[in-house]
């Protein structure tokens, strides 16, 4: 086990380096754009290297990589190139309506998801030929589409609930559940697909061991077997699928956080992108890396936990 | 004509490769593409207006005969900038693929066809690149290289790769192992040609069903782009950024989000589709249920007073597996008693439907098996077809069963100390510090060494001969009346046989419980059984006491098998396999009314 988490670790060390070099050098490739950018088209070529030499921008890319990576380990990823503010501080703020736009429409997608896997598992024929098919349309669907079409639908036509924007959970929780509905429901969509059908096709298998015969003609209860020795030995690749998901879900707020106008990383990054905020975006991508290799750890390490084979030999 | 269905079933599921014929979803995805990608290239003939001409009057229409999908904010014509948008949409997914596919292949092939450090370098490389945020690498790129979408794609594509390349890999490393591309290897062949001509042609359909999921994945990617404005650039058009464009009137013409998002859908949906078909004739196919539904009666019909008759009657039990050509009889009109204390042996040659007949008497035959007719009468009550509640009342309580693998009894996941304690509450009745003393209790009349010790372990630590003793004592823990076991032996190592055959005998004259056991060695049947029934192709051809077998065998199958393996033989020896052909009853019958009828007429 110990063995485990540290190759993940050593595996995740180079990850986040390559991430960091990755976006100094592309950054690298188009020298003076971001002053440009920021001073527009007709600035003088003298205010362009001078903003630059301000702004660091014209020392060799090395030694501004350098800076920054030192930078970080004091958490200090630079300035907006904007709006002048510390990126430290905008993740900080970014951070929260991400977390929970992921971590709900990953708990809403696991729910759904293995609940529908299991009924299609266990009564087989046409439950299953449905589910595939709502499961297939679920991957078909984009987000961002699936997204405006439910605010056509509920914040229009219903006019049941807001159609954008957000609010902390502190400060209004029944205001924050109700906005936080339409983009879980939009990002959960391929969410529930992918799980359910692996859930089936997990749930099919378990049921398939012999063991399954077994235990009941000793005695015990069908919906014991499915629930318990079922699901159990279902467990291992559905939650793989499940952090699988989740991860997805980390790339899906980009689209929805714009579409839903939340105020996250992931509408910092889309932002950045336009704006050629590079800063931004360094920061905001680092830490979606750093959130996508814990979550990675985490699944490995209940992998172990779950796997009973791993865990002695570990 | 049964052995055609079943040999024509199993050739079906044995060529992988072949493709069937496509269903109908399969020609409307392939329809659906080839209109896509058609209308596409031919959007500057077939276009019905110029997707950039606009007419400010007609705005924002729903579809009338002239502009037949509507008009956009511009009064621009909707189906004329879809077709015109798929150019800059598909082509961007295509280099997305083809990046995907061909790298994979190219890695993939080589890594598991050369082995060795190679394939540890590459193996190395990809767990480093599939643990790389892929989406937000993209924004990177985008960040740097405004609006260049084909980049981004073909950043996707290579990023992505390492998935087909794993995939690619093994099949690679499957063929690999296999002895003719050994023998090509060692005739000379360079190993080019062996990989274009045996290892290629068989990852084929792997490679298919990836490439299409990949592609309609790298669709929703494109279009999520586009519609975020880093793709084509406005005004001319891309599926993403119609929907973009749509979306800043959606309260006035939501209308106008269907067309450009169908259009998605229906592309991801097609190459989802046509991936999925070829999945599944790849793979092997369903994997059926070991799990019995409920049965529909309610109430075990009484057919002789409790405690009179004989412990089982089976009577003319027949079950057979649901094929698309209807169903297929596996065991036929097989009747058979034991009695009180009784041991029956059950012989057959492998196939002969033994187990088969054990599941119908047990009530669990699984998914798309069925008894098709007959009676199994346990003391009284007829079990078939009831429902689990009633069959509660039966399985594990009174009628037991021990498997023939038992490193496969078990749940793998949970420690086999737990699993016995449940079944102590379920048929024992007992709980708590009760049920943990009997666990202890029962593994230690079934003779393992550490009884407290095996009991924490999980089924994978156990050696077969400790598994089948834990099967044995979960048999014995609803303290049955009968006990079905199943070869107890045959899947043990010779040296633990002996043993394992001796503890149930002795746990037989201390239970007074009846047993019926399956067996293919006639060594057992003398040792231990008082009567034998013998199957031969689903049927009963004969049933005596022991003595009677050996002294008289009347059928001459029986004869047959007991000639090439004379009373006396050696315990341990499996029945062997007899050449020809015999008569079973049916057949018997069979000709009989076929000389009735020609005698009548
Ligand atoms: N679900 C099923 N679908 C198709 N064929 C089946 C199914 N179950 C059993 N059969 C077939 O029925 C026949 C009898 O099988 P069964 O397992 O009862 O034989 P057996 O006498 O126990 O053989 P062995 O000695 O090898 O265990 C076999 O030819 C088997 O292939
Ligand atoms: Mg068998």
């Amino acid at each position: 086990m110990i063995r485990l988490i540290a190759t993940r670790i050593a595996v995740s060390i180079p990850v986040l380096f390559i991430m960091t070099i990755l976006t100094f050098l592309l950054a690298s490739l188009v020298p003076g754009d971001a002053a440009t950018q920021i001073l527009g088209p007709d600035a003088t070529p003298e205010r362009v290297a001078q903003l630059n030499a301000e702004l660091g921008l014209d020392r060799p890319v090395l030694e501004q990589y350098l800076d920054w990576l030192a930078g970080i380990f004091r958490g200090d990823f630079g300035t907006s190139l904007f709006s002048g503010e510390p990126v430290s501080r905008l993740l900080e703020q970014r951070f929260w309506p991400t977390f929970w736009l992921a971590t709900f429409a990953a708990l809403v997608s696991a729910i759904i998801g293995v609940t529908f896997g299991v009924v299609a598992a266990v009564k087989g024929g046409w439950a299953a030929r449905v589910l595939d098919g709502i499961g297939m349309l679920g991957i078909s669907l984009p987000n961002f589409w699936v997204a405006l079409l439910l605010i056509v639908l509920f914040a229009g036509t219903l006019g049941w609930l807001p159609a954008v924007g957000y609010t902390a959970p502190e400060d209004d929780f029944g205001e924050f559940l109700s906005r936080m509905v339409l983009p879980v429901t939009a990002m959960s969509f391929a969410g529930v697909a992918l799980i359910a059908k692996q859930t089936r096709e997990s749930m099919a298998e378990a049921l398939s061991r012999d063991f399954m015969r077994f235990l009941q003609a000793n005695g015990f209860p069908r919906r014991r077997l499915i629930l318990k020795y079922g699901l159990r030995y279902a467990a291992i690749p559905v939650l793989a699928t499940i952090s699988a998901t989740f991860v997805n879900h980390i790339g899906g707020t980009v689209t929805l956080e714009s579409v839903f106008a939340i105020p996250g990383l992931g509408s910092m990054v889309a932002r950045g992108t336009t704006n050629h905020d590079l800063a931004n975006i360094q920061g905001a991508v680092l830490l979606f890396t750093a959130v996508i290799l814990l979550v990675n750890l985490l699944t490995d390490i209940v992998y172990t936990l779950l796997n009973p084979k791993v865990r002695a030999n570990a | 004509m049964s052995t055609a269905v079943i040999s024509s079933t199993s050739a079906a599921a044995k060529a992988p490769g072949k493709l069937r014929r496509p269903s109908v979803p399969v020609i409307l995805a392939l329809t659906w593409l080839v209109i896509a990608v058609g209308g596409a290239l031919l959007a500057d003939v077939v276009a019905p207006f110029d997707p950039l001409k606009q007419e400010i009057l007609q705005a924002m229409q729903t579809p009338t005969p002239e502009h037949l999908l509507g008009t956009d904010v511009l009064g621009r014509d909707v189906l004329s900038r879809l077709m015109h948008g798929a150019g800059p949409t598909l082509s961007s997914v295509a280099v997305a693929v083809v990046a995907y596919t061909g790298i994979g292949l190219v890695l993939g092939l080589i890594a598991g066809y050369s082995g060795g450090w190679t394939d540890r370098a590459v193996v190395a490389l990809t767990s480093i690149v599939i643990a790389l945020p892929v989406i937000m690498v993209l924004f990177v790129v985008l960040s740097v290289f405004r609006g260049n979408t084909w980049l981004a794609m073909l950043v996707f594509g290579v990023l992505s790769s390492p998935i087909m390349t794993l995939l690619v890999r093994s099949s690679a490393i499957a063929v690999r192992n296999e002895l003719f591309v050994d023998a090509a290897r060692v005739s000379g062949l360079s190993p080019l040609y062996i990989v274009f001509r045996h290892v290629l042609p068989r990852s084929r359909g792997l490679i298919i069903v990836q490439g299409a999921v990949f592609g309609a994945t790298a669709l929703i990617v494109e279009s999520s782009l586009s519609y975020l404005g880093f793709g084509t650039v406005p005004p001319n058009p891309s599926w993403g950024n119609m929907i973009s464009e749509a979306s800043t009137v959606i309260t006035s013409v939501p209308w106008l989000l269907v067309p450009p998002g169908a259009v998605i859908a229906l592309t991801a949906l097609s190459l989802g589709v046509i991936g999925d078909s070829l999945r599944d004739s790849v793979s092997a196919g369903w994997s059926t249920s070991k799990l019995t539904p409920s049965g529909r009666r309610t109430e075990a019909p009484r057919v002789a007073e409790a405690g009179t008759g004989p412990l089982l009657a089976v009577r003319d039990l027949s079950v057979g597996y649901h094929s698309a050509g209807g169903i297929v009889p596996i065991v036929k009109d097989v009747s058979f008693e034991i009695g009180r204390g009784e041991t029956l042996g059950l012989v057959g040659e492998s196939g002969s439907g033994k187990t088969t007949v054990a599941f119908g008497v047990l009530g669990v035959i699984g998914e798309g098996v069925a008894v098709t007719g007959g009676s199994v009468v346990f003391d009284g009550a007829d079990l078939v077809g009831q429902s689990d509640a009633v069959l509660a009342q039966y399985r594990g309580k009174r009628i037991a069963y021990i498997a023939q693998e038992p490193m496969v009894a078990l749940g793998p996941s949970h420690r086999v100390g737990d699993q016995l304690r449940e079944a102590i509450e379920l048929n024992d009745g007992l709980t708590g510090e009760a049920a943990q003393q009997r666990v202890i209790e029962l593994l230690t009349l079934v003779e393992l060494r550490d009884p407290a010790g095996s009991a924490r372990k999980y089924l994978h630590e156990l050696s077969g001969g400790m598994a089948q003793r834990v099967s044995i004592a979960f048999a014995l823990a609803g303290r049955p009346e009968l006990l079905v076991a199943d070869e107890p032996t045959t899947a043990l190592d010779v040296t633990v046989q002996a043993g394992i055959l001796g503890l149930l005998m002795r746990l037989r004259e201390q239970t007074g419980m009846s047993v019926l056991i399956i067996t293919h060695d006639w060594g057992v049947i003398a040792d231990v059984c008082d009567r034998v029934v013998v199957m031969y192709k689903g049927e009963i051809v004969e049933q005596a006491t022991a003595e009677r077998i050996f002294a008289e065998p009347q059928h001459p199958y029986t004869q047959a098998l007991l000639t090439s393996n004379p009373h006396g033989a050696q315990p341990g020896q499996d029945l062997p396999v007899i050449t020809g052909t015999f008569t079973t009853p049916s057949m018997e019958r069979a000709a009989l009314a076929g000389a009735g009828t020609g005698a009548a007429s």
